[in-house]
């Protein structure tokens, strides 16, 4: 980071924000901004701490396992209900800044409030205004009891990454960022290079300082405009040229892909020109699993780890995937079966371009049930709920089967040939 | 000071202990009343540590959010407690949980839980957040009223061997490790001429662990810290304190202490079994190739200690112990632990719960003292420094364990538990898995 976030608040009000953005609704198991915010920056490289402003409960939102970057960036000012009723915790979350900067001397410091500091009505923003520090504050204040959308958060993430950033006044056509996608083993970087195109992925879960790449680039692809609104209007803003252009998931996505890149780029060459080789091998990979006419469970709603692959095009780019093969695909959503929840499915099937005729389950016990009445055998979802699949005597295609590109193609085909090799 | 704002190493608090808990009983289910996060909080910790059973099917989070909480969220808990049990059909135990953050306001929740529990027809069991408590201490808790559940008044029929139950056992995961334990656990009651009864907690439902009125004694493990005479007042029958039975000293120590406390007097001590025969061999075999490593042990304080007492059995120096817990006892109940036994272990050389600065400035002072770290680290499955682990084998002991699963009898405790860790401890050493 180039010292280029300074102190913002959002939080819990932002909720309400979402359902006022072109997607209408985040379908997404909601979470809280702790939680949210801890399950990014545990996972993102980059000089810069993290002060929970709660209970020491909360940081148990951190992971604190062999996978995690590097757990000793997080502090908490461990507020007890003394320090509520009597001093309140504004001086400790003082005193916690100063230290911390002492202590780790990052460039960064972001500041997030819980529930316990909302109730009390403390302001993290208003506490942290007058501190004069060498390291940036971002602070974040999750209203007591707020619930966040998981796109929504990764996000207000992207956006703050990406405040005070400019574009170059002059760049190469011939250079990109890609925003948002999926990881693809580096497959669009080898096969745009063939068209003399530079590209840089970018994400929520980017060490901080590849955001300065940004500054190198003029164009800027993104994976979902819709999940991203707000950073797509803030890119837009400060003067990048940003185009939507979904995940190369399936062939017929990959083809556009490269297809609207290349445009993008101004490159006159035809995008079959550089990707034949992936693209029969691709296609090959598809045809014996075209004869199999199988009947799909899609099941959304039981997703909960801020996930790009999940949260991108409403966790709806793999269903192409299947109907590209043929397969007869019907969507199951988890949640309240209510008036209200379906005419916001309806909204968000529609924003997606995706609307059809779809199944409503309560909780993630009914899965068996629904499966049974309704005579499907597979369904892809979450591991997790494996085991009420089974209880169907149903197979499970697992989340992350369908991978993005050419070589994701013909990848998932593979798995898909081993899973679904032998009839139920 | 840094240390005020830093996380404890150990730092898991009282909503998973109670999570544990409902994880442990199959037929029971958990009503969060909490802020949404909590969920994941709590969840989250067994979603990569349990690959058996499922968590996600036990926690239900009562969909509380700001406007609910505004508008009065004890109608919401009970409709969604409720819902929650007639879609399931049934629940054998509903616990319900808040956090600080839901019990600041004062909600009165009394009258909604005597409703919740008439109208969904079978015990519930409101634990709250708390502000201070760990989840040991509360999933001891969760056990501790688990056990009120029991019909005490029933006697138990007289037999020629007394039966026992055991209480306090931290079964956190239905993978064979946990599930070996148990059976580890029976055996060595039964090696010493008593019935294994009811086992607090190993995965039995609800109606399993109401048979415990059967038995006539309750042998109490140290993951149980709550006043033994309170247990003894709960139940009506005597509480026996025994120590974890964690290498081959401890195992017989436990049968000891099993036939002292049952009995009042001590036997005179048993035919050495098989068992003991081969693993003191054992222990001497293994000795050859273990002797002079250097191992960090990181656990709670009854698994730090029977860890160090087998280690130094195996002339493994332990030049560090971090302590994971206060309310098993802590840094003082290892020590004097370690004193009972008769392993020579300085104070300074235990850290008890420490943030990461602490723990790096004792590696640090280790490492220009002794110019070198550790061999071995047997820890669970916890983030730590590059310059701690560096050239170290790591055995993953412990919760969590996201690293190393079970899907074979592997017991740590007991004498099958003394097999297995030397076999693990030489793998290690030689960097054979």
């Amino acid at each position: 980071m180039s010292g280029n976030v300074e102190k913002t608040a959002c939080g819990g009000h932002k909720t309400a924000a979402f359902l006022n953005s072109p997607a209408g609704v985040d379908l997404s198991q909601p979470g809280c901004l702790i939680e949210g915010m801890c399950r990014v920056l545990s996972f993102v490289e980059g000089n810069f701490a993290v002060i929970l402003h709660s209970e020491l409960d909360c940081a148990n939102m951190i992971f604190r396992d062999g996978r995690a970057v590097d757990p000793r960036r997080f502090f908490c000012t461990n507020l007890s209900e003394r320090d509520l009723l009597e001093k309140g915790g504004a001086e400790k979350l003082r005193r916690a800044l100063v230290e911390v900067t002492e202590y780790l001397n990052p460039r960064l410091i972001f500041v997030l409030g819980g529930c316990l500091a909302s109730l009390a009505g403390e302001e993290v923003g208003a506490i942290c205004s007058d501190m004069k520090l060498k390291a940036k504050i971002v602070t974040l204040s999750g209203a007591a009891f707020g619930k966040v959308g998981q796109g929504e958060l990764l996000d207000t993430f992207c956006r703050l990454m990406i405040e005070k950033l400019r574009p170059p006044k002059k760049a190469s056509t011939k250079r990109l960022v890609l925003l948002g996608y999926p990881r693809d083993d580096a497959e669009s970087q080898k096969i745009l290079k063939r068209a003399g195109i530079e590209v840089f992925a970018l994400g929520p879960y980017s060490p901080l300082y590849r955001w300065e790449d940004l500054e190198k680039v003029k164009l800027v692809a993104l994976s979902d405009g819709l999940i991203f609104s707000r950073t797509a209007q803030g890119l837009r803003q400060a003067g990048w040229q940003v185009v939507e252009i979904p995940p190369p998931i399936g062939l017929r996505r990959c083809e556009e892909f490269y297809r609207k890149l290349l445009e993008f780029s101004d490159t006159e060459q035809k995008a079959a020109e550089f990707s034949r080789a992936e693209k029969s091998e691709a296609h090959q990979a598809q045809e014996p699993l075209k004869g199999r006419r199988l009947r799909l469970a899609y099941h959304l709603g039981s997703r909960k780890d801020y996930q790009l692959e999940d949260l991108v095009g409403g966790g709806l780019l793999e269903l192409e995937f299947f109907e590209e093969l043929g397969w007869e695909v019907e969507l199951f959503f988890q949640g309240a079966v209510e008036e209200e929840r379906r005419r916001e499915i309806e909204k968000f099937l529609r924003a997606y371009g995706k609307l059809r005729p779809f199944t409503c389950l309560p909780d993630r016990l009914s899965l068996a049930r629904v499966l049974r009445e309704k005579g499907i055998f597979w369904v892809y979802c979450n591991e997790s709920l494996r085991e009420q699949a089974r209880a169907a005597g149903a197979g499970v295609i697992p989340q992350g089967t369908i991978r993005p590109g050419f070589s994701g193609v013909v990848e998932s085909c593979r798995r898909l040939e081993i899973l679904v090799g032998h009839d139920r | 000071m840094i240390d005020e704002f830093e996380i404890p190493l150990g730092n898991q608090r009282g909503l998973l202990g109670v999570f544990l808990a409902a994880h442990a009983i199959p037929d029971a289910i958990h009503i969060l009343f909490t802020g949404v996060g909590c969920k994941s909080k709590a969840q989250r910790q067994i979603a990569h540590h349990d690959l058996v059973r499922d968590a996600g099917n036990k926690m239900v989070w009562a969909d509380i959010g700001e406007r609910e909480f505004i508008a009065g969220p004890l109608e919401r808990l009970e409709n969604l407690t409720l819902e929650t049990v007639r879609r399931r059909g049934k629940a054998g135990l509903i616990f319900i949980s808040g956090s600080a953050a839901a019990e600041f306001p004062g909600a009165d929740l009394a009258a909604t839980l005597r409703r919740i529990k008439r109208l969904a027809g079978c015990p519930v069991i409101y634990l709250p957040g708390g502000w201070e408590d760990d989840h040991f201490l509360a999933y001891a808790r969760a056990m501790r009223e688990v056990l009120r559940l029991v019909n005490w008044k029933t006697s138990p029929k007289k037999r020629k061997s007394k039966t026992v139950n055991i209480v306090g056992y931290f079964f956190d995961r239905y993978e064979e490790d946990r599930q070996a334990d148990c059976w580890e656990l029976y055996s060595l009651c039964l090696s010493v001429g008593y019935n294994p009864g009811s086992l607090f907690f190993c995965g039995d439902e609800l109606k399993e662990l109401q048979r415990a009125w059967q038995a006539e004694v309750n042998v109490v493990l140290p993951f149980y810290p709550l006043p033994l005479y309170e247990l003894e007042a709960i139940t009506g029958r005597p509480a026996v304190k025994v120590d974890l039975p964690l290498g081959p000293v401890a195992c017989r120590r436990f049968e000891e202490q099993l036939q002292m406390g049952i009995s009042g007097e001590k036997k005179p001590p048993l035919k050495m079994s098989y068992h003991q025969l081969e693993t003191t061999e054992l222990i001497a075999g293994a000795r050859r190739r273990l002797a002079g490593l250097r191992a960090l042990v990181v656990a709670e304080s009854p698994v730090a200690a029977g860890m160090v007492e087998l280690l130094s059995e195996l002339e493994v120096s332990v030049p560090l112990v971090v302590i994971l817990d206060r309310s098993l006892g802590g840094k003082k109940y290892f020590l004097e632990k370690l004193k009972e036994y008769g392993v020579d272990f300085p104070a300074e050389a235990a850290l008890e719960n420490p943030g990461y600065s602490c723990l790096e400035k004792a590696a640090c002072q280790l490492e220009k003292k002794d110019g070198r770290l550790f061999d071995l680290i047997i820890a669970p499955d916890l983030w730590l420094p590059e310059e701690i682990t560096i050239g170290a084998a790591w055995l993953e002991v412990g919760f969590p364990s996201h690293r190393r699963h079970v899907f074979h009898k592997e017991p740590v405790l007991g004498w099958g538990g003394v097999y297995l860790l030397v076999q693990r401890l030489l793998s290690a050493a030689e960097r054979i898995f």
